[in-house]
C-alpha cells in the first residue's frame, strides 16, 4: 500500500544515496531579514539557487524586513527546529536588539554560520579635501554644516559618538539600507556617511574617501587609516556579520550539514554568492560556524550590554 | 541644458534596455498590452481602470519580481491599461447607453442619440479622438508642469512645509467627495493610524501590533489597499447582482447605419471644444483628489455654454461626445503631476502608480527625483547618476509610446468592441475575489494578508455605504509614515517647540486653507 | 433623490452620531488604553546623549487626538445643525439587508478558506493515523498532489457558492470559470513562478 503513495517514492528520492546525511524532508524556508532589493537579499537568494542546486534541497526565500532582522526573528523563534525554516540576518539581529527586548533572547536560535562581514568606514566625498578625521572635524569647527548620511540607531549612535568625542553638532540624514548612506552622500544631500562595504569601488575609483574605520581592525579598502577604536572614540566597532540561524533546538547534525553546505558554495569562488561577497563584503566570505560562532554572539551580547549601561 | 538632454537620453534608452545593456523589448510590449486590455476594460460595463490596476499588480510583481528591471514593464503596463480605460470608457455607453463609469455618463447624452441615429461608428470615431487629443494635451502638462514644479517645490519647502502640505491635501480630498468633510478627513487620520502599526524608527521592537509577529513590519501595504479600493467593491457587486439576480435585457439590435465618414471638417467643427476640454480637464486632474466625473460635467457645461447653438446639446451631436471624453481623458495624465512633484496621489489610478513603485526596485516618487546629479561612469560600480531621473523620463517614455498607439491602433481596437458580450457580474466577481486572494497570500506571504484584504474590503464596504469618500483613508494610509518622519523631524529640527508647524507662514498659509477648505465644504453640505 | 428623503436632515441621524460616539470612542480607548500597553517607546524619547526627540508614541497620540477633536465637531454640528444628507443613490448606512448580505457573505467565505486551510493537513493527519504514511503535512508543502487538496477544493466551494449565491442557481458556466481559473493560478503561480507557494502552504 505505501509503495502507491508517490509522497513517499518522492521523499526517497530526496534522500538520495544511502549514507546518513541529514536532509530536510520538506521544502525549506528561507526568511530575509531585509527587505527586496538590498545587500542581504541579494546575497541571500544567490545562496538559495545554488544550495538548491548543490544539495537538490527545495528553498523557498522570502522577504520578512523590518526592525533590523528582529521582525523575521521573532517569527523565526516560534517555527519547528527541523531544518525547514531558516532565517538570514546580521549578528545585530541576535547580540544588540536581543537586548531589553521581551519577544527575542539570544537563547531563541540555533545559530548555523556566518557568510559575510561588513567594512564598516566613515565616508565622505573626495571633493571636499578631507583626508583624516581630523580634517572633518575642522572644517565643521569652522562653520562647516555637517550632514552624515546613516541607515539605523546603531550607526546613527555612532555618528553621535563622533561628535560628542570631537565636541561637534552633526545632523544626521536617516536613509534606507546602506546603499541609501552611498547614494545621499554622492548626490550631495551629506557630507560625511557610513559605508559597511558598498563603498569599495568608489573609493577605489577616487570618488570617496575613507576617513576612519569603525571595525576592530583598518579597512582592506584603506588599510592606513586608524579606526575609531584607535582615535578612542568608542570602545568597540560597529561592524556586523552576517548570520544564518534556526529555531533553537536544532539537531546538531542538521545544524552542521546546512552550515557544511553553504561553506562550499562560499569557498567556490565561481560562485555568485562567493562573487557577490567577496566585491562587496571584503576580504571575502567568513565562515565562523556553529558552536564558536554561537559562542562570539554570546561575548559580543555582554559586551553590547555594558556599552548600553554606559551610554545611559 | 545638456545635462537634462542627457537624462532625457537616457530615460528613452532606459525603455528599451535591460540593467545589464541587453536590448530589452519587454516594456514596451507590456505598454502595448496594458492599452489593448485597458480598452477592453474599459469598453466592459462593470470594470474601470483603477479595478484592472489593482487586479494586475499582484499578477505583474509574481511574473516580473521587485527588482529594478521589473519596474518599466510592470509601469508601463499599468500606464498602459490607465490609458486604455480611459478610451475604452465611451464604447459602453455610446452603444448600449450604459456608462460603465460615472463619468462616461456625460457620453451617454449625446453619443447614445448618435448610435440611435446609426452613427455609432462616427460617435465613436469621435470619442476616440477627443479622447487621445486631451490625454496627449495632458501628459504634455505633466511633462512641463512636473520638474519645473518639483524644483519649485524642493527650493521653497523644509519639512514643515511639506508636512502642511500633505495635510492640506487630505483636507482637500476630504472636502471634494462624499456628504460629510469632516467624516472624510476622519478616516483620512484612521487611515494614517492604522498606517503606523508595526514599524518604529526607535528601536524599541514594533508597537501597535496586538503583539501579533507577522503585523512586526506594519500591515501588509498592498493587500490594506487593495483591500480598501477593490475587494470592498467586490463585496459590493456581488450584494449587488445578489439582488438584482441580473436584468436580462440584452443589447437592443443596432439601426441602420447612416454616414459615417469622419472627416477634416468635423475635426474643424469639434476641435474648439476638445481644446477647452483637455485645459479644464488638466487643471481638475492636477488638483488632488477631484475625479474625472467633475471634469467632463465641467467641460460639457462649458462648451454647451459657448455653443452658438446650445439647445443642439443633447440631442446627438458630435460636439457634446468630444466635450466630455476630451475632459475626462485630460485628467489621467495631470492626474501624476501632483504623485511625481511631491508624492501625493490624487486619485486612484494615481494610488495603483504609487503602490507599483513602493512594491518594485529602489524608485521613489518625489520632489527629489527631478535633480539632475552629474552624470559619472565608476569601474567596477556603475554610474553616478540619479537613477530615479532616469526613471521618470522613462516612465514619461512610456507615455509617448502609449500615445502612439492610443492614436493608431486604439480606435480601431476600440470600434471592434461593439460587439463585447457582457461579461455577468455574478461570475466575474467571486472569480476576482479568489485571484485577489491567492495574489495577496503569495506577494504578502501567508494567511495574514487575506485576513488584512478582508477586513479592509469590510472598512471599504462600510465606508461607501455609510457615503463616506474612501479617497482620504486611502491617501492617509499611504502618506502616513512619511508625515511622521517630517513631523518628529521637523519638531526635532525646530528644537523641540511645539508650535512648529506655526512658525513658518507657508506652513501656516496651508493650514489655515485646510481648516478653510473643510470649514466651507461642511458648511455647504448641510 | 427620494422624495421621502429631505435634502437637509434636521434629526439628528443615529448613524451619523453613532460614527462620531464610536470614533470618539475609540480614540480616547486609544490614547488611555490601547496606546500605552503596546507602545514601548514613549511621548518623547531622551537620546543616549542627552537629546529629547519624539518618540514611539508622538505621531500616533497626535493622530488619536485629532480623531478625538475631528469626532467631537462631527458631532457638535450634527446636534446643533443636523445631519448632513446622503448623496444621491446612497443610503448614508447600513440596512438590515446589508447586514444579511455580510452574514452571508463572510459565512460563505470564512468556510471557503477554511477548508482551504485545514483540508490538506487533515488528509495527512488522517492518513499518518492509518499508517499510511508518516510524513507530517509540513513535509509534503511542495509535493503535489498535497499542496493543491486545500487551495482548490476550498477555493472552488467557496467561489462556486458565491455565484450559485448571487445568481440563484446552479450553471454550469459558473463552474467552468472557478475551474479554469483555479488551473491558471496553479500553473502561473505554482509551476511558472517557483519562488512563491499556494495557500496554505507558506503556513506549516
Amino acid at each position: 500500500m505505501r509503495l502507491f503513495i508517490p509522497v513517499i517514492a518522492a521523499l526517497a528520492l530526496l534522500a538520495g544515496p544511502a549514507h546518513a546525511e541529514w536532509a530536510p524532508k520538506g521544502p525549506i524556508k528561507f526568511w530575509i531579514g531585509f527587505g527586496a532589493g538590498g545587500g542581504t537579499d541579494t546575497q541571500a537568494r544567490a545562496l538559495a539557487e545554488e544550495l538548491e542546486a548543490l544539495k537538490g534541497w527545495r528553498i523557498i526565500p522570502e522577504n520578512k524586513a523590518g526592525g533590523g532582522g528582529a521582525v523575521m526573528a521573532a517569527q523565526l523563534k516560534n517555527e519547528p527546529a527541523d531544518g525547514q525554516t531558516l532565517g538570514l540576518a546580521i549578528n545585530t539581529t541576535f547580540d544588540f536588539a536581543t537586548i531589553g527586548n521581551e519577544n527575542i533572547s539570544i537563547d531563541d536560535f540555533t545559530y548555523i554560520t556566518m557568510t559575510a562581514g561588513s567594512q564598516m568606514a566613515v565616508l565622505a566625498r573626495a571633493d571636499s579635501g578631507w583626508k583624516s578625521l581630523d580634517d572633518m572635524v575642522k572644517a565643521a569647527k569652522s562653520g562647516t554644516k555637517i550632514v552624515w548620511a546613516n541607515w539605523g540607531n546603531q550607526v546613527q549612535a555612532g555618528a553621535e559618538m563622533v561628535a560628542r568625542h570631537y565636541g561637534i553638532e552633526v545632523n544626521h540624514l536617516r536613509g534606507k539600507g546602506g546603499k541609501s548612506a552611498i547614494n545621499a552622500l554622492v548626490a550631495k544631500d551629506a557630507n560625511v556617511g557610513w559605508g559597511g562595504g558598498v563603498q569599495g569601488p568608489l573609493v577605489a575609483a577616487g570618488e570617496l574617501v575613507i576617513l576612519a574605520s569603525a571595525e576592530p581592525k583598518p579597512l582592506v579598502q584603506a588599510p592606513d587609516q586608524p579606526t575609531l577604536i584607535d582615535l578612542g572614540v568608542m570602545e568597540t566597532g560597529l561592524g556586523f556579520q552576517f548570520v544564518l540561524a534556526g529555531p533553537k533546538g536544532m539537531s546538531a547534525d542538521a545544524r552542521d550539514t546546512i552550515a557544511a553546505a553553504i561553506h562550499e558554495v562560499l569557498k567556490n569562488p565561481e560562485s555568485k554568492t562567493a562573487k557577490f561577497v567577496t566585491k562587496q563584503y571584503p576580504p571575502g566570505p567568513l565562515m565562523t560556524a556553529g558552536d564558536a560562532l554561537t559562542a562570539q554572539l554570546k561575548k559580543n551580547l555582554e559586551s553590547n550590554k555594558e556599552l548600553v549601561k554606559l551610554v545611559k | 541644458m545638456e545635462l537634462v538632454l542627457e537624462y532625457v537620453i537616457r530615460g528613452i534608452a532606459d525603455v528599451f534596455t535591460t540593467s545589464s545593456g541587453a536590448f530589452d523589448w519587454m516594456p514596451l510590449v507590456m505598454v502595448v498590452a496594458g492599452l489593448f486590455i485597458g480598452i477592453i476594460v474599459g469598453a466592459t460595463p462593470g470594470l474601470n481602470g483603477p479595478f484592472a490596476m489593482a487586479l494586475s499588480l499582484p499578477v505583474l510583481i509574481w511574473v516580473f519580481g521587485v527588482s529594478d528591471d521589473a519596474l518599466l514593464p510592470i509601469l508601463g503596463f499599468l500606464i498602459g491599461l490607465m490609458k486604455g480605460a480611459t478610451v475604452g470608457g465611451a464604447v459602453p455607453a455610446i452603444l448600449f447607453n450604459t456608462p460603465g463609469t460615472p463619468d462616461a455618463y456625460l457620453t451617454t447624452l449625446d453619443g447614445h442619440p448618435m448610435a440611435a441615429k446609426g452613427e455609432g461608428p462616427k460617435a465613436l470615431k469621435v470619442a476616440h479622438i477627443s479622447s487621445v487629443c486631451g490625454d496627449t494635451f495632458s501628459d504634455m502638462a505633466l511633462f512641463l508642469t512636473a520638474p519645473v514644479l518639483a524644483v519649485l517645490i524642493e527650493s521653497v519647502l523644509d519639512l514643515p512645509e511639506k508636512a502642511a502640505l500633505i495635510i492640506l491635501s487630505l483636507s482637500f480630498m476630504a472636502a471634494v467627495a462624499g456628504n460629510s468633510p469632516i467624516k472624510g478627513l476622519t478616516v483620512g487620520v484612521l487611515g494614517m493610524l492604522l498606517a503606523l502599526m508595526g514599524t518604529t524608527l526607535s528601536g524599541n521592537g514594533p508597537r501597535m501590533t496586538f503583539g501579533i509577529a507577522e503585523l512586526g513590519n506594519g500591515l501588509p501595504l498592498s493587500s490594506a489597499i487593495l483591500g480598501v479600493l477593490i475587494v470592498g467593491e467586490v463585496f459590493l457587486g456581488i450584494e449587488e447582482a445578489a439582488r438584482e439576480r441580473l436584468s436580462k435585457d440584452g443589447p437592443k439590435s443596432a439601426p441602420a447605419l447612416g454616414d459615417n465618414h469622419f472627416r477634416w471638417a468635423d475635426f474643424k467643427r469639434i476641435f474648439p471644444n476638445i481644446l477647452s476640454s483637455s485645459v479644464i480637464g488638466t487643471a481638475i486632474g492636477a488638483l488632488p483628489g477631484i475625479g474625472t466625473t467633475l471634469a467632463a460635467t465641467l467641460g460639457y457645461d462649458f462648451a454647451k455654454r459657448t455653443s452658438k447653438t446650445p439647445e443642439k446639446f443633447g440631442t446627438g451631436i458630435p460636439e457634446g461626445v468630444a466635450a466630455t471624453e476630451a475632459a475626462n481623458s485630460s485628467v489621467s495624465g495631470a492626474n501624476l503631476i501632483p504623485v511625481m512633484s511631491l508624492g501625493i496621489p490624487g486619485n486612484f489610478a494615481a494610488v495603483f502608480i504609487i503602490l507599483a513603485v513602493e512594491s518594485v526596485g529602489d524608485f521613489t516618487l518625489g520632489p527629489h527625483v527631478f535633480r539632475f546629479t552629474e552624470i559619472k561612469e565608476i569601474e567596477g560600480y556603475g554610474t553616478i547618476i540619479n537613477k530615479d531621473l532616469v526613471v521618470a523620463f522613462a516612465m514619461f517614455t512610456l507615455m509617448v509610446i502609449a500615445n502612439v498607439c492610443n492614436w493608431t491602433l486604439g480606435g480601431v481596437v476600440m470600434r471592434s468592441l461593439g460587439v463585447l458580450a457582457r461579461v455577468p457580474k455574478s461570475i466575474m466577481l467571486p472569480v476576482v475575489l479568489l485571484i485577489t486572494l491567492t495574489a495577496v497570500y503569495a506577494q504578502d506571504g501567508g494567511f495574514i494578508a487575506i485576513w488584512v484584504v478582508m477586513i479592509f474590503g469590510l472598512i471599504g464596504y462600510t465606508l461607501r455605504r455609510l457615503d463616506i469618500s474612501i479617497l482620504p483613508f486611502v491617501i492617509g494610509f499611504l502618506l502616513s509614515p512619511r508625515l511622521e518622519e517630517l513631523v518628529r523631524g521637523g519638531y526635532s529640527a525646530s528644537g523641540g517647540d511645539p508650535l512648529f508647524l506655526l512658525k513658518s507662514p507657508i506652513a501656516l498659509a496651508f493650514l489655515v486653507a485646510s481648516v478653510l477648505i473643510v470649514y466651507f465644504a461642511t458648511r455647504k453640505a448641510s | 433623490m427620494d422624495a421621502k428623503r429631505p435634502t437637509t436632515a434636521k434629526a439628528p441621524d443615529p448613524w451619523d452620531i453613532g460614527f462620531g460616539v464610536i470614533v470618539l470612542a475609540v480614540s480616547l480607548l486609544a490614547i488611555f488604553v490601547w496606546f500605552p500597553a503596546d507602545i514601548k517607546g514613549g511621548f518623547f524619547n531622551t537620546t543616549p546623549f542627552g537629546k529629547i526627540e519624539p518618540g514611539d508614541a508622538f505621531f500616533p497620540v497626535l493622530l488619536a487626538a485629532a480623531l478625538a477633536v475631528l469626532s467631537a465637531i462631527q458631532l457638535t454640528i450634527s446636534f446643533i445643525k443636523g445631519s448632513p444628507a446622503p448623496s444621491a443613490g446612497s443610503e448614508g448606512r447600513l440596512t438590515r439587508s446589508n447586514f444579511r448580505f455580510l452574514f452571508i457573505f463572510f459565512s460563505i467565505c470564512m468556510a471557503g478558506l477554511g477548508i482551504m486551510f485545514v483540508l490538506g493537513p487533515g488528509i495527512v493527519w488522517l492518513m499518518r493515523e492509518l499508517g499510511l504514511t508518516d510524513a507530517t503535512y509540513r513535509h509534503l508543502t511542495d509535493t503535489a498532489p498535497y499542496k493543491y487538496i486545500g487551495y482548490v477544493v476550498g477555493g472552488f466551494l467557496m467561489t462556486v457558492t458565491l455565484i450559485t449565491w448571487t445568481e440563484g442557481r446552479v450553471r454550469p458556466a459558473g463552474i467552468v470559470a472557478v475551474l479554469s481559473v483555479l488551473v491558471v493560478a496553479i500553473v502561473v503561480f505554482d509551476v511558472l513562478l517557483t519562488n512563491v507557494l499556494l495557500p496554505p502552504n507558506a503556513e506549516f
